[in-house]
């Protein structure tokens, strides 16, 4: 008699407590925390990795200025090396991933950021000389919140903003690219992120207005908001190789302009 | 089963149906800045055990994410993150709060608002999820304490 009352409890709740579906209220009431909520570039090449391992070493740029006129100009730009140090560790080339990590940290300290994040430069070069791959991605992931952190505490949350802002364009620009050489429906979907875009614009438009008004914000703006356009296809027409094209193209013309060193 | 029994079961299950929801507002509740390090002793402590914790999990090749989420959870309330997952991957949604406190529930929901099949795990202070993203797009990830004071939590995810 006992034991059937416990399975029965345990059968009662398990029908009351069994998780309803949430409303369209309680989805759009979710907290954003930005260290959270968006991903690094690791997580979104994890997943092109399942669809097809892409020949990462052939999505490599050539190396970019080590200093650029503004402040929010560096900011993206080392957003985007720092996607450039994950295709690296994708790539499992040391050498590249040492490159690219003093890169990193030129930018960062021509952003005025403290002795721990330049101490990082020399962790990454550690972890590539010993080919510790798994470690390399937790240390530039902590790196770019640590360099967000820092400009969180200059009072220049915009800087903080483009640096993500930054590493997702990039990241896009080169997921476009290998999506695109793979061709399989699996990895062009995996482009289709307009949550995501939104999100990072969500965080442009919560910088102070004068903030805002700068060319590269209202760039980088502009730009996110034409490929969240892109990743929303109207009704009944599909997601497919084209608009995929307009991707890689719209995010290539970006990087490509904010990595020449003019204001 | 006699009906005394039917109904104190209802009676222990039925106050969880009435957890209560943050009032509506035109935008979402301000989130905690987990960006900015914590001085709180309680959280940093929270954050070495899921640290620890999660560790088990790096052995089977999940990375940490260096981000993390925190605050307080009220007592029979919910919180709700916005979280971006990729198709294809799987997640690791690790949550603790005081190991004193009890009844700490995690659930993922995916883009449509669906209970996202997670695998559940918990220990005392502890509760984690684990689920395979079927779609990209944003998922939710819920945690809900139990009664009793406002409890400091943390959550952290994993994922490979």
């Amino acid at each position: 008699m006992k034991r059937a009352a416990v399975f029965l409890f345990v059968a009662f709740a398990g029908v009351f407590t069994a998780g309803a579906d949430l409303t369209a209220r309680q989805m759009k009431g979710a907290e954003h925390v930005a260290p959270v909520s968006i991903p690094t570039p690791a997580e979104f090449f994890a997943a092109i990795d399942k669809a097809g391992k892409p020949d990462w070493a052939s999505l490599y740029r050539e190396p970019g200025p080590t200093s650029y006129p503004t402040r929010t100009q560096t900011a993206l730009n080392l957003g985007a090396l720092v996607t450039d140090g994950y295709m690296a560790v994708e790539a499992q080339d040391g050498q590249q991933v040492k490159n690219t990590g003093k890169e990193i940290i030129a930018l960062a300290k021509a952003l005025g950021v403290g002795e721990d994040v330049l101490v990082r430069g020399k962790s990454i070069g550690d972890f590539a000389d010993k080919n510790d791959w798994f470690a390399l991605r937790e240390e530039l992931d902590a790196t770019t919140n640590e360099v967000r952190r820092a400009m969180a505490g200059q009072r220049d949350a915009a800087l903080a903003s483009l640096i993500t802002a930054g590493a997702w364009l990039r990241a896009i620009q080169v997921g476009s690219r290998a999506a695109l050489l793979n061709g399989e429906e699996q990895s062009l979907m995996l482009l289709r992120q307009p949550a995501l875009i939104a999100m990072l614009r969500e965080d442009l438009r919560q910088l102070p207005d004068k903030a805002r008004g700068g060319p590269v914000i209202t760039r980088t703006d502009m730009t996110l908001t034409a490929v969240e356009d892109m990743m929303t296809p109207p009704d009944g027409e599909p997601f497919g190789t084209e608009r995929v094209v307009s991707i890689r193209d719209t995010t290539s013309q970006l990087v490509s302009d904010m990595s020449s060193n003019k204001p | 089963m006699t009906t005394r029994t039917i109904i104190a079961c209802l009676l222990l299950v039925l106050p969880r149906l009435q957890a209560q929801e943050p009032a509506a507002s035109a935008s979402p509740a301000p989130a905690d800045d987990a960006a900015a390090p914590s001085a709180d002793d309680a959280q940093v402590a929270l954050r070495a055990r899921l640290l620890d914790f999660a560790g088990a999990l790096g052995n089977e090749g999940f990375k940490i994410r260096d981000g993390y989420w925190s605050g307080a959870l009220d007592a029979g309330k919910v919180r709700r993150l916005r979280v971006n997952l990729l198709a294809g991957n799987q997640y690791w949604f690790c949550a603790a709060v005081p190991e004193d406190a009890r009844g700490l529930k995690i659930e993922v929901y995916d883009p449509a608002g669906k209970p996202a099949g997670s695998v559940p795990h918990k220990a005392p202070g502890l509760a984690a999820a684990g689920v395979t993203a079927e779609a990209t797009g944003p998922y939710f990830v819920e945690l809900q304490g139990s009664a009793g004071p406002s409890r400091p939590f943390c959550l952290i995810y994993l994922f490979k």
